[in-house]
């Protein structure tokens, strides 16, 4: 009887024509959506050279000035000599010229430069009677695409601000140690090594795809509700016929379930090849795993759907649009729209993230995909298993011998 | 007016689920709405990151160094904990993780300061250099006052006070106008396009599928009922709904806001481009209904249309963030124009404030509504034919 209620209701659902066909390419139209909207997400994060413009403000003394003016200029020619290690793309302009390239947008930002006149340390009594700080950053309050530009020329402008104002502490108050520090400031330290962490990739965009293969599980759950709803005789003409039948109601309804959970596993691996086959998105080499993911994943929505699909007598309509409740804010909370809700969540009630659906299967790719770490796979597949029981054997347990005096 | 009558009827008995419908993804929106306001907000400060130090030393000079940091971050500590550093750096809650080894002040004591510390950050991110450049600058500086002939507590105190003394940067405005307004009504107003798409699509298509359904169809059209009266009332019956989905999210957008608000101009061109998206979405959602989907399509259609125009448009993602390839392409679809103006009434990404072009963005989203119109009515004549 199991065998016979699996085929005749995996027939019944691959015939269903527009039905099918949505079933598959629902997953592939939003994934190659997705591969277009994402392919440049990771390149803002890159560096490149930072325009930005330089007022020179000479002191009227310009003689005394000049060797340091130079010296500036070169400080400035040297960071913005073109290659891989270029910072700055640096425009020498007049103060109005600054302005409008400002306003234009063009750079972000303008640096003014004050050049030291050096009687002014010689007479300096204290550090009160010292003169400004030589480089002052002027930027704009409407250029907020790259604010992080903004902030990198600020912290350039500082260094530089912080080395003069430490040489000129020394130079008054260490004269003799100013060549052993002048030494020390023209050497490149490296003071920092990068360690890497481990990871396959930290390519956010891949967050967007692991979400759409949860929906895609999760959307399973209307046609579990639909399975529920055929094998009740209140709820459906073809439950009323079932009903009547001396078949065994929980093998029938297994058989059922299964059809309906291969029927939608190869939808979701069908979509997973074309998202890396076609799309080019690095699932790693674990399809095994993978596809044990997907299995689980589908098993979750086709119990969620069955257990909502099996309270009482809503209509249709109504079980449908909870579950489209269910499904949407699981989605949304495990990052669909906004990449990193899940870790929003797991900051705020990190409970919701242990038992969302939609967040156990995008967690246990990314712990394939993203950081190799069996503990937490298996962690997440245990937690969607589980919760499948538990809808699985709550949908049982509300129409298990159910009677009917008259429908 | 039977057919209209018949419009609510069903409206009527699908009103848990329209209900249902309404109140996720009112949440949602408020909850995007919310937490973009902060990504935004962080982005446009962007002095201040999210760092994790962890100091292995534990001496005078390496808590100098994570008391400077602290005045300038959001400095916390995970310790050796990898799995937690990767997964927030992951979803980008954490920008930066330092250690400082054990033996830092002695090396940097006897001047061997090559590869003092080491770091784990996001490859390539604008966010390690701005840190590692913040965390040179202040041991470049200790450094210089140390081979000064400073003993390291008078060269932390000489070092902090050099920091201290650096000049603000400067901030100029090149607009008049100084914005009082609160900007954060236009990240509520930012997920419009994607919230009417799927709502009508679930909540008012499905009404239009059951009377263009066979059997009922064929019961009006043999009535004394002109065809053209038929779909004047239904399409009366598709307005009125729609209007009460937008009043709805109107009203929301008041209670949470305030009314105090809605005196701004701004304000009410974003709800005049709000209202054009309505139409555009009640347009798409009576296109949708002549092809007699099931429920489960049109959830799925309506998140494919949704979820793809929203991704590719801007509603999600900034369009600041977006390559230039994709936005040309955006171009061809009505949320783009609706997020362009959304954009510059808000002043989100470079956008500035320009009638002609706010009006311009209306007048093409207009045009996409009266396009889908009038497909719409090509193809049910098509059916009706049939």
């Amino acid at each position: 009887m199991f065998l016979h209620s699996m085929k005749y209701t995996f027939l019944s659902l691959i015939r269903d024509k527009s039905q099918v066909f949505w079933c598959f390419a629902f997953p592939l139209l939003l994934g190659t959506m997705f591969s277009f909207a994402f392919g440049g997400l990771g390149e803002d994060e890159s560096f490149s050279a930072i325009p930005v413009a330089v007022v020179m403000e000479e002191s009227a003394d310009s003689d005394a000035t000049l060797p340091i003016s130079d010296g500036i200029r070169s400080l400035f020619d040297g960071l913005s000599e073109p290659g891989e290690n270029q910072f700055l793309e640096v425009t020498y302009a007049t103060e109005e010229e600054a302005r409008n390239l400002l306003s234009e947008k063009e750079i972000y930002g303008i640096i003014h430069v004050t050049v030291p006149d050096i009687a002014d340390y010689i007479n300096a009594k204290s550090k009160d009677d010292l003169p400004d700080a030589p480089l002052c950053l002027t930027i704009s309050a409407e250029m907020n695409s790259d604010p992080l530009f903004q902030s990198i020329l600020g912290a350039f402008v500082e260094k530089f601000n912080m080395e003069y104002h430490a040489i000129a502490d020394i130079a008054m108050t260490h004269p003799e140690q100013l060549p052993t520090v002048l030494a020390h400031m023209s050497e490149q330290v490296d003071y920092i090594v990068e360690e890497s962490l481990g990871a396959e990739t930290l390519d956010q965009s891949l967050t967007y795809f692991f979400n759409l293969i949860a929906m895609t599980c999760l959307y399973a759950a209307m046609s579990g509700s639909n399975i529920a709803i055929d094998n009740q005789a209140n709820l459906s003409p073809l439950g009323a016929r079932r009903s009547i039948s001396p078949a065994h109601k929980l093998v029938t309804t297994l058989g059922d379930l299964t059809a309906l959970l291969l029927f939608e596993f190869i939808t979701v691996i069908v979509a997973l090849f074309y998202f890396s086959g076609v799309l080019g998105v690095d699932f790693g080499t674990r399809f095994g795993y993978i596809a044990l993911t997907a299995l689980c994943g589908c098993l979750a929505g086709i119990s969620l759907g069955f257990f909502v699909g099996s309270i009482g007598r809503f209509n249709k309509d109504t079980k449908f649009g909870i579950l489209m409740a269910v499904v949407m804010i699981s989605c949304f909370l495990s990052g669909l729209m906004m990449g990193n809700m899940r870790m929003i969540v797991e900051n705020i009630c990190p409970l919701v993230n242990r038992i969302n659906p939609s967040a156990l299967i995008s967690d246990a790719l990314y712990a394939l995909v993203i950081y190799p770490s069996q503990e937490r796979f298996f962690i997440n597949i245990a937690s969607l298993l589980a919760i499948s029981a538990v809808f699985c054997l709550g949908g049982i347990a509300l129409v298990r011998r159910k009677k009917y005096a008259s429908v | 007016m039977q057919v209209f009558k018949a419009f609510f009827k069903i409206a009527q008995k699908r009103l848990s689920a329209a209900l249902i419908y309404f109140a996720i993804y009112a949440a949602i929106t408020i909850v995007l709405s919310a937490t973009t306001k902060d990504f935004y907000a962080d982005q446009f400060k962007a002095t201040s990151l999210t760092i994790s130090v962890t100091d292995n030393d534990a001496s005078t000079a390496s808590k100098a160094l994570v008391h400077y940091l602290s005045s300038l971050h959001n400095v916390s500590d995970l310790g050796d904990d990898k799995d937690a550093i990767l997964d927030r750096m992951y979803y980008r809650t954490l920008d930066y993780a330092l250690t400082i080894p054990a033996g830092f002040e002695e090396k940097l004591l006897s001047g061997d300061t090559e590869e003092l510390l080491t770091s784990a950050v996001i490859p390539g991110s604008n966010n390690s250099y701005y840190v590692d450049q913040q965390i040179s600058q202040y041991l470049a500086t200790l450094k210089l006052y140390l081979a000064g002939g400073y003993d390291i507590d008078a060269s932390i105190a000489a070092t902090d006070e050099a920091a201290a003394s650096v000049p603000d940067v400067k901030t100029v405005s090149f607009h008049d106008e100084s914005k009082t307004m609160n900007s954060s009504v236009f990240y509520y107003f930012q997920y419009m396009p994607y919230v009417f798409i799927v709502i009508l699509f679930s909540g008012l298509a499905p009404i239009l599928v059951i009377l263009n359904g066979k059997e009922l169809k064929a019961r009006t059209v043999c009535s004394s009922l002109t065809p053209r009266k038929r779909i004047g009332e239904m399409s009366a019956g598709c307005v009125l709904y729609s209007l009460g989905i937008w009043a709805l999210f109107m009203l929301l957008c008041l209670l949470l806001y305030g009314p105090a608000l809605w005196t701004e101009s701004a304000l009410l061109l974003a709800v005049l481009n709000s209202f054009v998206f309505l139409l555009i979405s009640t347009a798409l959602t009576l296109f949708i209904s002549c092809f007699g989907f099931d429920d489960n399509i049109l959830n799925m259609v309506s998140n494919m249309l949704g979820l793809s125009m929203a991704f590719l448009c801007g509603v999600f993602v900034p369009q600041s963030m977006l390559p230039a390839s994709v936005l040309s392409a955006a171009k061809f679809l009505p949320a783009y124009w609706y997020i362009r103006a959304n954009n510059m009434l808000a002043g989100f990404g470079k956008e500035i404030f320009d009638m002609d072009f706010y009006l311009q963005c209306i007048g093409i989203q207009l045009l996409y509504a009266v396009a889908i119109f009038i497909i719409t009515f090509v193809i049910a004549r098509q059916v009706r034919r049939r």
